[in-house]
């Protein structure tokens, strides 16, 4: 603020001494007159300082957003971490439906070499039965051999079978991850929309609110998505077993 | 229990859709749709004699609860056995789905017995109804 707009007797001795006349004479449209003026000159020295504020504030946030990267980080670099998480979350996509192929192809010829081991178990016991032992003499081995594959190979497609379906199951992981993931995401959308706006004012510009990601507001009704321990772990059940005892009470 | 039945499978990631698809063929249910959220499966459900739902709570658009709450407020789909299936694990949460009239609710991750079992648990409740 200038020393000349703050000296009140530059601003105000003229409308002062019309008022002062005015009420002397009791000139009613006189002394409302000098009043207006003087409110006037009031509200212009208001506005004069709501301009000075408004240039300070602008001038500092151009300064602050010069000093520390902030063009830069609006325009660049949270736009490409947001880019960056959604390639993650496409390779880890990717990686799980690719794994998902492997295993279902795997399924086949597991389960067809399982049941041909299922075929050849009556054949060769039938063998077995009358007069294997003759028929491959002089190959002692193949005996006991044939034994032992046909006793296990059964039980053994079945372990690869079970694990074949955990490996299937173990792909929720991209599920579970990328839930977690978008929530990230969503928070740098927004990020990024309130730096423009910040980068906006700074060049004189309005914010402008178009693109601010209003988004829906967190609560239980729109998810949480996954537990993560320390962020969001209050008041949630500890697993399948909680839930069934908390759904048992309601009678479910 | 009938083999011919009918699912869909509401979740937005298609992960998780054709993990759900195949631990349900392996049980003998080969009769399975799928969809990414509750506005795009409600007109499914709508339109297609479907016999069981399974769907996750939190998707973009319309989120399980409220496709839960839609489908029992259509007298056409109102006893649609509906199974939760979700990572959303808050006291809260499951009270309001079992208020909401969900028929069974899994957690993830899960285990191909724990999806079994409230399969079949389901169909005992209802067979018993």
């Amino acid at each position: 603020m200038s020393a000349a707009s703050n000296d009140i007797r530059l601003q105000y001795a003229v409308p002062m001494a019309a008022l002062a006349g005015a009420l002397e004479r009791n000139d009613e449209a006189a002394f409302y007159g000098a009043l207006d003026e003087m409110a006037r000159v009031r509200e212009g020295s208001v506005l004069g300082e709501i301009d000075d504020v408004t240039r300070n504030i602008r001038s500092a946030l151009a300064r602050f957003c010069a000093e520390t990267r902030m063009n830069d980080l609006a325009e660049k670099e949270v736009p490409d971490a947001r880019l960056r998480l959604e390639h993650v979350l496409r390779l880890t996509d990717d990686a799980a439906h690719h794994t998902m192929d492997l295993v279902e192809r795997a399924h086949a010829p597991a389960e067809r070499a399982s049941q041909r081991v299922a075929q050849l178990v009556p054949l060769w016991r039938a063998f077995r039965a009358t007069g294997a032992e003759a028929a491959l003499r002089g190959h002692p081995g193949l005996l006991q051999s044939m034994d032992d594959f046909l006793e296990h190979a059964g039980a053994e497609a079945g372990q690869v079978r079970d694990n074949l379906k955990e490996v299937i199951l173990a792909q929720g992981y991209q599920d579970l991850s990328g839930q977690i993931l978008r929530g990230v995401m969503k928070l740098i959308a927004e990020l990024e929309q309130a730096l423009v706006s910040l980068v906006r004012l700074s060049h004189g510009q309005p914010p402008g609110d178009g693109g601010v990601v209003r988004d829906r507001p967190a609560g239980d009704a729109h998810g949480h998505g996954p537990v993560v321990p320390r962020v969001n772990d209050a008041d949630v059940v500890g697993g399948q077993a909680d839930i069934d005892a908390l759904l048992s009470d309601l009678n479910l | 229990m009938n083999k011919d039945l009918k699912f869909l499978i509401v979740d937005d990631f298609s992960t998780m859709r054709r993990i759900v698809k195949n631990l349900l063929q392996d049980l003998g249910y080969s009769n399975v749709t799928e969809a990414d959220d509750g506005k795009t499966a409600l007109p499914m459900l709508q339109a297609g004699n479907f016999d069981f739902l399974i769907t996750d709570w939190n998707m973009p658009g319309m989120p399980g609860i409220d496709l839960l709450r839609a489908v029992r407020a259509d007298a056409k789909l109102a006893k649609l056995p509906v199974l939760m299936l979700t990572a959303e694990a808050k006291r809260e949460q499951i009270i309001e789905a079992a208020q909401a009239g969900v028929n069974g609710y899994v957690i993830k991750p899960f285990t191909a017995a724990t999806l079994k079992e409230k399969l079949d648990k389901i169909f005992a409740t209802l067979q018993a109804a």
